[in-house]
């Protein structure tokens, strides 16, 4: 198969463009037909003159980019490669929960956005747990799905999972009805109360991601409570 | 400040303090390595040494490692009897207390405590097996390379880079490497600085003398050679001056010179007064701020 980097010259070009004029010091190279941007990230602050901290890091270019991220690791072993840290075990990190990537950069970020963004934010937040020995106040999510629990439990201001299950029928529906009843029990139509926060999530969230929650929900939630009556749930 | 005064400051800011944490911590982790391997092979005719930039003496605190060469007698065959059987004796020895990351022809050591799992020790073992009973040129073993053998003198490597008269301009080609990410190869880095410094032509002063290594980086960076002095004709070290490599080194090398054309040597290596550990602490708080960050793991 081509590498991405030889089908998409233009991208490639413009990428190795932005590296040379805006990361002096990370380094594009290509490697059995894979692409790295390797070197040192740095983090730096308003009025300090030195980086406040800096990390050797690998950017790994997948075959499917730009419509997948690429992968990210610290090749310097500063920081411990565990889930505490949220690496993975083949040393990738885990940059953010994808349901809310959208808070961090767009799909298919420019290489520019995907390192200011999620990329020094994580490197930062990593900084500031080994400078001053605590996670920074944004904290960071519990591992595995329950971490999307909460993701939409703070997006919808709820505590109840039986409106997130309504929220995500709707967030998943191939068009959003008017006659829908307010996914947030308010019995008002959905345009008279949360239409906007529906449509700002689909906008947002691949429908693929949502579905795929939904369905791990709608089967929780089945197996806690048991079939309902008439097969519905 | 003279350029030149400024670069020893640079120079005295990297190096270890002798009674520091730092080179503690390494030194306890090299007894903790020589009392394991002496534990996994006992009686053998293994001889266990400090090489690297720490006999070098070419150490900088930004990008620094201990290595230790493990190398077995001719004829001793406790950890296998193939350069690649003791290349994995050692590893599988090594990974009694260590997680360990195979590299050409050593063996890096990490961390494998749950606490700080994939930790950099900064420690390289490299296996070895002497060729002679005159015990000093060694056959080291080359993993993932055509030629699976490498025939060297650490001795001779360790006098060549000790005794060069460079050392000054090393440390500073090293910091350069590791700051700009340029991640040459520091053997073939350190042989290359040698090389260019000892050519006819080349000034005094260590501000003047690398200025020339840079420039010289820059007007040769197609066509550079080094040869490893324990063994020019066999060691070939141009597979880690590929095209890539060499554009790479390229655009630094230029890019650098810009940098201290216009803001002299403080554009590349900073100001010499070191932030504290609160004054960064208190920055990363504003920039986690302005731009925070929540992540997650996939189960």
């Amino acid at each position: 198969m081509t590498p991405w980097f030889e089908r998409d010259r233009h991208l490639y070009s413009k990428i190795v463009q932005v590296v040379e004029s805006q990361y002096p010091t990370l380094h594009l190279s290509q490697e059995g037909g894979t692409a790295y941007l390797r070197g040192r990230l740095n983090i730096t602050a308003p009025l300090l003159a030195s980086p406040v901290a800096s990390y050797d890091i690998e950017l790994e270019f997948p075959s499917d980019y730009p419509d997948a991220d690429p992968l990210v690791r610290e090749t310097a072993g500063i920081i411990p490669k565990d889930a505490d840290h949220h690496f993975y075990n083949d040393g990738s990190a885990c940059l953010f929960l994808p349901e809310a990537r959208w808070r961090q950069c767009p799909a298919r970020p420019a290489i520019a956005e995907f390192i200011e963004g999620p990329v020094k934010a994580f490197f930062a937040w990593h900084a500031h747990l080994a400078l001053t020995g605590h996670k920074p106040p944004s904290g960071d999510w519990r591992h595995g799905i329950d971490a999307i629990l909460l993701f939409y439990f703070e997006e919808l201001q709820t505590r109840d999972v039986r409106v997130v299950r309504t929220f995500l029928g709707y967030m998943t529906a191939k068009k959003v009805r008017n006659h829908w009843r307010c996914y947030c029990g308010s019995g008002r139509p959905l345009p008279q109360c949360h239409m906007a926060q529906v449509q700002f999530l689909r906008a947002r969230i691949p429908r693929a991601r949502a579905l795929s929650f939904f369905q791990a929900l709608q089967n929780a939630f089945s197996c806690r409570n048991g079939p309902r009556p008439g097969g519905q749930n | 400040m003279t350029p030149s005064e400024y670069l020893q400051n640079i120079l005295s800011k990297q190096t270890l303090d002798p009674q520091g944490d730092e080179l503690a911590d390494l030194k306890n982790r090299q007894q903790e390595v020589i009392a394991l391997l002496n534990r996994e092979f006992p009686g053998a005719d293994m001889t266990i040494s400090v090489a690297g930039s720490f006999a070098k003496e070419t150490m900088i605190r930004e990008s620094y490692d201990l290595d230790l060469t493990c190398y077995f007698g001719n004829d001793d065959s406790s950890a296998g009897d193939t350069l690649e059987d003791i290349y994995n004796g050692v590893r599988k020895a090594l990974e009694k207390d260590f997680r360990v990351g195979p590299k050409t022809s050593a063996l890096r050591l990490r961390s494998c405590q749950k606490d700080s799992l994939d930790k950099d020790f900064h420690i390289d073992v490299v296996p070895g097996r002497y060729s002679g009973t005159e015990r000093a040129d060694v056959f080291l073993f080359l993993k993932s390379r055509d030629k699976c053998r490498l025939k060297t003198n650490l001795g001779v490597q360790i006098q060549h880079i000790r005794f060069s008269g460079c050392r000054d301009e090393i440390r500073l080609m090293k910091l350069w490497n590791a700051t700009t990410g340029l991640a040459l190869k520091t053997f073939v880095l350190e042989l290359a600085v040698i090389k260019i410094l000892k050519l006819p032509e080349a000034p005094w002063g260590v501000a003047e003398r690398l200025r020339f290594a840079l420039e010289y980086l820059r007007d040769n960076a197609d066509s550079f050679t080094v040869e490893d002095p324990a063994n020019p004709t066999g060691n070939d070290l141009s597979e880690y001056l590929d095209s890539q490599v060499r554009a790479r080194v390229k655009r630094v090398a230029t890019r650098t010179l810009n940098d201290v054309d216009r803001d002299g040597w403080e554009g590349v290596f900073g100001p010499v007064e070191e932030v504290s550990r609160t004054r960064r602490a208190a920055a990363i708080v504003s920039v986690v701020r302005e731009n925070p960050s929540r992540p997650w793991l996939a189960e």
